[in-house]
């Protein structure tokens, strides 16, 4: 075995991950290469340097809060769904809110559309009459309030305009 | 339901599988025997990953309740402290990535009798060097490192807890002290 294959392994030997002919192998070489051994040896150093590396002691009652803990959360879990409650309930509330909302506007929709439609077919000649009576009295008011034209205006000139229109052409 | 009396192996000790079977159940005695087994080593695990011990109960406590919640599902294929550790091993990569730098929690005990102020200084300093060069490794490897080399584990076991093979393993754990060698030349 050569140094890169040795180097290679050393690590898994200081674990004591190699099988036996390769751990063997590994110490063959070792036994004559002080190179691989200072290696090896620099291993040994940084493991126990590792060492510093102090974990965290368990504080106490730890298992005892985990368990209460694990407790409230099933207590959270069996809780029905409740307006204003936990966030998964207040989002089922919006959409539950939004399909209402769209359910009234649909209805409206609806229950104008058949409103508006039996208006428009029952009363169809009564609106129109309406209508134009409507018309007709909004264009006397505007004749009315020209009739004061001073003469040679442009306004006398319409005057005389419409009511040749109204008369078909018979004079005022 | 089976008591645990009946789950007692014959050293009359109810195995972490079995606890875990009955906690499944509803039994929460048994799964605060089963936090009691394991925490000491869930917050080691944890707080040598992370080096902050606040953050270190979090995840061991959340590692725990997901446990639970996922008991349900729990089959007793794999050993029950392989499982933890996987769980452990997925809440410390995402607390990595969402990390702030923080000052890292003091890492040596710092009460010794036998030492003098000079010999405190030094490992203190030893102790906040070889921190930050193990810090400085990537989560993987940092991982491997710890499972190996503080918990003991097999190639094969820390694979199991990563999701990966044994010679993945190796290859982390090479990587991981070459590194920590060349940061450490002096120290070592």
């Amino acid at each position: 075995m050569d140094c890169k294959t040795t180097s290679r392994r050393l690590g898994a030997y200081l674990d004591g991950e190699l099988p036996h002919a390769g751990a063997a192998a590994v110490e063959e070489h070792l036994r004559q290469c002080p190179r691989c051994t200072a290696e090896l040896a620099e291993l040994r150093a940084l493991s126990h340097a590792l060492n510093g590396l102090e974990g965290a002691a368990a504080p106490s009652g730890f298992a005892a809060r985990v368990k209460q803990a694990a407790l409230a959360r099933q207590e959270v879990r069996r809780q029905p769904v409740m307006l204003y409650g936990a966030p998964r309930a207040r989002a089922m509330n919006r959409v539950l809110m939004r399909v209402a909302a769209c359910l009234v506007a649909v209805a409206g929709l609806w229950v104008g559309m058949s409103a508006g439609g039996s208006a428009f077919a029952g009363n169809g000649q009564a609106s129109s009459d309406a209508t134009q009576a409507a018309e007709q009295n909004e264009f006397d008011l505007q004749m009315a309030s020209l009739s004061a034209a001073p003469p040679g205006s442009i306004a006398e000139a319409y005057l005389a305009f419409a009511s040749y229109d109204e008369t078909g052409g018979q004079g005022q | 339901m089976r008591h645990r009396e009946d789950m007692a192996g014959q050293d009359g000790v109810t195995s972490d599988e079995d606890l875990m079977l009955q906690a499944a159940q509803g039994d929460m005695d048994a799964f605060e025997q089963l936090v009691q087994r394991h925490q000491r080593a869930a917050l080691n695990i944890a707080h040598r990953f992370l080096g902050r011990s606040a953050q270190a109960e979090d995840i061991a406590q959340e590692a725990f309740l997901k446990i639970l919640a996922g008991a349900s599902r729990y089959r007793p294929t794999a050993r029950f402290r392989t499982y933890l550790y996987n769980v452990i091993w997925h809440l410390c990569v995402d607390a990595y990535r969402r990390r702030s730098p923080v000052a890292l929690d003091a890492l040596a005990p710092l009460q010794d009798a036998a030492e003098g102020p000079d010999e405190l200084v030094l490992r203190r300093e030893r102790a906040e060097r070889v921190r930050q060069g193990v810090d400085e490794l990537p989560p993987r490897q940092r991982m491997a490192l710890v499972l190996k080399h503080f918990e003991g584990m097999s190639y094969q076991d820390i694979a199991e807890v990563m999701d990966c093979s044994p010679s993945a393993v190796d290859a982390l754990l090479s990587r991981a002290r070459a590194a920590l060698r060349k940061a450490l030349q002096d120290l070592l």
